[in-house]
């Protein structure tokens, strides 16, 4: 008889030599494959290292064990903690319209026809008394577009429509406008500096590219984005505006280009993004697109170049990165929507549209807008709160992305820090649940989980640097 | 097409299965049965381009895995309904209908 018992946990060959075991609460450790064959044939012997290493992250438990299965539970609670902020997350469409016409854009309309494109007052207090009905303990709304700065007037009405009832609630709300930045005047500043409003734009890199990526009349996208992120710094307070990028296959050539501009322009984090696959962006993928595998070198690239310059002194997270050690390497969770299990479409974020229909994620709603309206939840002028977030659309999304039931994620050893994304795979493959073994999802997650936990355990620096990100996003 | 007989008294089909499934990306895999206790497995190449060389070897290794994790599985999952369960003990998933009906009611319709 065995004198000790396995606590649940999956593993996987990590190299020639070595085996990872992950357990059910996240935690994680390396063993040698010798001592994984004696571990699971309950021959470890009690005196080793490995046995009181995988004894304290609970992969085992003997006698000797205080409350393992308690102590267990509470890490496994914390690290579905997302479930409590149920939509959280409250998206705002307030026009479709837009003056640029990026090459990988997914809906964005340029038109003049602010009837048929723009949210409506009425439409927006009725989307405001859904995001209200959240049990959310604090949420965070998001205004965007198309460019929500052509709308300004609902941007300011649910601003300060959206304040007011926070406050009579005692609940705390934050404010993001996604923007290009390119429309914005003084008024407007002001008015996000009187109701601390954070800015979020797009930086494609340096002039050439991002002006490729980001085509607007007069060719200066990237001219007006740097002088409006100095006003608006200046403006708001240097922290209150954040940028991102979308990587073009142009922009595949140009990893240290784009990380650089991030750093001349005073940025202290970067999310390097692949092109998603809805929308515009599906049906000009083959001048823009790429392979996943062709991201990830990319990827790699910039992240060598992102740890040279942590290394030298210039702070710089790459957030993706930061996501995923957060979720790798702490007893928590993060409120990243698309990775999660079960998905975070519908209850960890709601998207209401111009139009007062309300889709499960952004991505549902750049579905519809190619004709696809299956994540469609309701519509704010027609349906319940009851109808629209217990209907059987965001069952049928919910019980699709819970991964622990997914082939081939049920068995995987990242699962306690990966989830599932039921709308991507609808819309590259046609079915809510993935087919692992060929899904671009998988291939970019499983790559960079072993990329960063094998930098992590091989370079003290890395290491460093890795746990100031961490830190600095328990900051943020 | 490459081909590989399995033992089921050593490989249960389940493991068989889980073992199949990563080799989809690469390979139409066809599993049938071969007579008492035993399956085979056929390997085809998706790509015609690319021969099945080294399969064998590498779906032998999976097999082991497999069965490993079914059988890890196997030891660990009363613990892992306990821990999901505990976790959860605060969330209300009891089902009212049964808790909050009189007794009159037939919520489940039992009495048909």
């Amino acid at each position: 008889m065995s004198p000790y018992g396995l606590l649940p946990f999956r593993f996987v060959r990590f190299d020639a030599a070595r085996t990872l075991v992950v357990n059910e609460a996240g935690e994680h450790q390396f063993l040698e494959n010798d001592d994984f064959t004696r571990f699971v044939q309950h021959e470890l012997p009690a005196d080793s290292d490995s046995y009181l290493d995988l004894k304290a992250k609970h992969f085992l438990f003997d006698s000797e064990s205080l409350a393992p299965f308690e102590l267990l539970a509470t890490k496994y609670r914390t690290k579905k903690a997302f479930l409590e902020g149920f939509t959280s997350l409250q998206i705002f469409v307030v026009s479709l319209r837009c003056e640029h016409s990026c090459v990988y854009c997914q809906v964005s309309r340029v038109s003049a026809d602010r009837v048929r494109y723009d949210m409506t007052e009425e439409t927006a207090r009725r989307a405001l008394d859904l995001a209200f009905r959240s049990p959310a303990p604090q949420l965070k709304i998001e205004l965007q577009g198309g460019e929500p700065l052509l709308n300004f007037e609902r941007v300011r009405q649910i601003v300060v429509e959206g304040r007011r009832r926070a406050a009579e609630e005692g609940r705390p709300v934050a404010f993001v406008v996604t923007t290009n930045l390119a429309l914005l005047d003084d008024d407007m500043l002001l008015f996000f500096r009187e109701h601390g409003v954070f800015l979020s734009t797009s930086l494609d890199g340096p002039e050439e590219l991002h002006d490729a990526n980001r085509p607007r009349p007069g060719n200066d996208s990237h001219a007006r984005t740097i002088a409006n992120i100095r006003r608006a710094r200046e403006a708001l307070g240097h922290d209150r505006v954040a940028a991102l990028m979308t990587a073009t296959r142009r922009s595949l050539q140009s990893p240290r280009e784009i990380v650089d501009e991030y750093v001349r322009h005073g940025f202290t984090s970067i999310f390097l993004r692949p092109l998603s696959p809805y929308g515009f962006a599906l049906r000009s993928a083959r001048s823009t697109g790429y392979p996943m595998r062709e991201f990830l070198d990319f990827y790699v690239r910039a992240l060598d170049h992102i740890l040279e310059l942590n290394a030298a002194g210039t702070f710089l997270v790459e957030t993706y990165a930061q996501l995923l050690l957060t979720r790798m390497l702490t007893p928590f969770t993060t409120g990243y929507v698309d990775l999660q299990s079960p998905a975070g479409a519908g209850i960890g974020a709601v998207v209401y549209n111009y139009d007062g229909d309300v889709y499960a994620s952004d991505e549902a709603r750049m579905l519809a807008e190619m004709g696809d309206t299956r994540f469609r939840l309701g519509n704010v002028h027609r349906d319940s709160h009851e109808s629209i977030f217990g209907g059987a659309t965001l069952r049928t999304i919910v019980a699709a992305s819970v991964a622990e039931s997914i082939p081939g994620c049920s068995d995987c050893a990242f699962l306690p820090w990966c989830g599932a994304d039921p709308v991507h795979h609808y819309a590259t493959r046609g079915d809510l649940v993935p087919h692992i073994p060929t899904s671009d999802f998988h291939e970019k997650n499983f790559f960079l989980f072993k990329h960063l936990l094998s930098l992590y355990e091989r370079s003290p620096g890395a290491r460093r640097i890795f746990a100031s990100w961490i830190r600095s996003g328990d900051a943020a | 097409m490459s081909t590989i007989t399995i033992d089921l008294a050593v490989y249960p089909l389940d493991a068989v299965l889980r073992a199949c499934h990563p080799f989809t990306a690469r390979w139409y895999v066809h599993v049938r049965s071969a007579g008492e206790g035993q399956v085979t497995v056929d390997f085809e190449p998706r790509d015609e381009n690319k021969p099945p060389r080294g399969i064998a070897g590498e779906f032998a290794n999976a097999l082991l895995d497999a069965r490993l994790r079914t059988l890890i599985a196997a030891e660990t999952r009363e613990i892992r309904e306990l821990l999901v369960a505990q976790a959860f003990c605060e969330a209300d998933l009891l089902d009212r209908r049964d808790v909050e009906a009189d007794e009159q009611a037939d919520p489940r319709r039992i009495a048909g």
